[in-house]
């Protein structure tokens, strides 16, 4: 037990120890850096932006060593994980998927961070809330995935949620980001209320709300009508996280509405946040139920591949095009949780290749801005990340080496060998085909080959398309013809070494072996924490 | 019991049910009010609380009515940062018409 005999135990540092061996310090880490930050931002109304984003950082930074370093102690030590105390046990497991899931979320919104400060402070908005509520936001998402409990996982769910709304409508006086924020809001409420009204089904049919213990009441049972409800009502709250069809229509819309960074991190930490919820709730307390949600879950993947690819086509804005191909990435995850626990390692592979090779490219849309578009309204240039997939014609002349990078990040999602985003797609086939399902197989390769055309059509923009910014722009968008006559793009090279560190890690993964080691390491993972299954 | 005996669970399970049904309803149909649909968002909330307490009643355990508080307290704040970004909607557009949620389109 950690709370016997305080007093000396902090005395002798074994405290310290001990939390750290529970795994749930990454949590402690972001809640004590959170409180901190929210008194220093509420009393220092001046609001020194770059000291309370530094620490944001460093928090996000710590919180995910120390989720790393449990995780080496939990894998490679093969420590044996010290028991909570009954109650927190009650609410809370740490698994090792968790620890994994918990080391890489944080690094992902701190490159949300990291990349945002200097767009921020070009549109007033370098304020502390900002740096506060991706902490908070990270938190629930950790909180969520190490929670044993549906009261847990509910709070941490809200808690990423509402901060999330929040983050989506931060640019205040822009109507889209306001509309992104309401609409999100909207659906995300409802998709809440309905995870909720699953959560309280599951409560009615089985008197308790620990996974164990609905697992424990779920297995016996002959399914009828109320099971089977409350398994649509909880998998319709845990899609709308995922963005899979039928609950994707936010995802576009909020896509192009928030503030690019913000995007960023819903598109990355909060797709694998969505993914690590939907293994947790239908590999723990919904287990028992799995010859049920399979067929289910099979049809969502493959409308997701759909919808998703076939919307993508017509884009021409790059966020939204980014927002329809979440949601055809969406269909990929399912399949790989369609497939059972076999599929996990193959499906947490093809998700790190994805987050990465995103990161990549909304970092390099935030590091290109159009110039001083003077508006008519504001004496102040206004900088706006990149938008349009027009606007990156001719990026090859101008800046080759971010015309490469971008080239190599898309040629990765596209999943075009031998990038990493490749093997991600092969194993995750292989195991679907593997155990038998051909058709989905089929189609998830139709969806790649179409997702080839659209991702290409990014890279062809930047390669091959001629940079004629006065007449092709503006003959075809008159509304864009202000702002891409004035100027060719501006560089912000300060996000140069978050590129490059992307790109290092997409390399290192397929060209230098670093994949053996890798899905080694996934398989490991998978199988220490589903070791009954 | 805290309840009589003529009143089961299953009576809770059905009442919340339908409240839930209507607060989707309000918010499917309602095409003029972002207001109302706020509103349909708490209904929903409520009608679960409504579920939580009813079974935990039927099962005789603590375990759905402080899931039934914590509940209440996400709502409260869901609510509170539901207003402030209608007002933050507000400013920008002038209008809180459910149909004028249009300024995202590809």
């Amino acid at each position: 037990m950690i709370l016997d005999n305080l007093g000396t135990k902090i005395a002798d540092g074994t405290l310290g120890m001990q939390i750290f061996a529970s795994g749930l310090m990454p949590q402690l880490t972001l809640l004590i850096a959170g409180l901190v930050l929210v008194l220093m931002v509420a009393f220092d109304a001046r609001g020194r932006y770059r000291t309370i984003c530094k620490l944001g950082e460093l928090a996000l930074v710590a919180s995910s060593v120390s989720a790393i370093a449990s995780l080496y102690a939990r894998l490679v030590c093969d420590t044996s994980p010290i028991a909570l105390p009954s109650g927190i046990g009650h609410l809370l497991a740490v698994t090792p998927l968790s620890l994994l899931l918990n080391a890489t979320i944080p690094l992902l919104s701190l490159c949300g961070l990291a990349t945002s400060a200097r767009w921020l402070r070009a549109q007033g908005l370098a304020k502390g809330e900002f740096v506060l509520l991706v902490l908070f936001a990270t938190l629930g998402m950790q909180l969520m995935l190490v929670s044993n409990h549906f009261l847990t996982l509910y709070l941490g769910l809200e808690l990423q949620s509402l901060s999330f709304y929040v983050l989506a409508a931060f640019q205040r006086d822009n109507r889209q980001s306001a509309e992104a924020g309401l609409k999100y809001f909207l659906l995300g409420s409802v998709a809440s209320g309905l995870l909720l009204f699953g959560i309280a089904l599951l409560y009615g049919l089985t008197g308790g709300l620990n996974f164990a213990e609905i697992a424990h009441h779920l297995a016996g049972k002959t399914l009828a009508i109320p099971e089977q409800a409350a398994l649509v009502f909880v998998l319709a709250g845990i899609a709308f996280k995922l963005a899979a069809v039928p609950f994707h229509l936010w995802t576009p819309d909020v896509y192009e509405g928030a503030p690019t960074p913000v995007t960023m991190i819903f598109a990355t930490a909060g797709k694998l946040a969505g993914l690590g919820l939907f293994i947790l709730v239908l590999f723990s307390p919904l287990y028992p139920l799995i010859s049920q949600w399979q067929p289910l879950i099979a049809l969502l993947a493959i409308a997701s591949l759909l919808i998703g690819s076939l919307g993508a086509l017509r884009q021409e804005k790059l966020k939204r095009l980014l927002g329809f191909s979440a949601i055809a990435q969406a269909g990929y995850m399912l399949l790989g949780i369609t497939v059972g626990v076999s599929g996990l390692p193959a499906l947490l592979l093809f998700a790190f290749t994805y987050v990465v090779a995103s990161v990549g490219i909304f970092t390099i849309l935030l590091a290109f801005h159009e110039k001083a578009a003077v508006s008519s309204a504001a004496s102040t240039p206004i900088m706006t990340p990149l938008s349009t997939i027009a606007q990156l014609r001719g990026l090859s002349a101008t800046h080759p080496a971010w015309a490469g990078a971008l080239a190599l990040f898309i040629v990765s999602l596209a999943g075009i060998p031998p990038l990493a985003g490749f093997w991600g797609k092969l194993y995750l086939l292989l195991a679907v085909f593997g155990q038998g399902y051909v058709l989905l197989t089929l189609i998830a390769l139709l969806a790649t080959v179409i997702g080839a055309f659209y991702y290409l059509k990014v890279a062809k923009a930047a390669y091959i398309d001629p940079a004629d910014y006065s007449q092709g722009a503006a003959s075809k968008n008159k509304k864009a013809s202000t702002t891409a006559t004035a100027s060719p793009l501006q560089l912000n090279a300060s996000l140069a070494a978050i590129a490059v560190t992307l790109l290092t890690l997409l390399t290192t993964v397929a060209l230098i072996g670093g994949l053996i080691p890798l899905t080694k390491l996934l398989s490991r993972v998978v199988t220490a924490t589903f070791p009954t299954i | 019991m805290i309840y009589p005996p003529a009143v089961s669970s299953a009576h809770f399970a059905i009442l919340s049910a339908l409240l839930f049904a209507l607060a989707m309803a309000g918010l499917f149909l309602n095409r003029k009010n972002l207001i109302v649909m706020l509103m349909c968002v708490e209904l929903m909330l409520l009608a679960v609380n409504l579920m939580f307490v009813g079974f935990s009643a039927q099962w005789q355990n603590l375990t759905g009515q402080i899931m039934a508080m914590f509940v209440l307290t996400v709502a409260a704040a869901e609510a509170a940062i539901g207003l402030a970004i209608l007002v933050v909607y507000f400013r920008n557009r002038h209008t809180i018409a459910v149909d004028d949620l249009n300024s995202l389109q590809g």
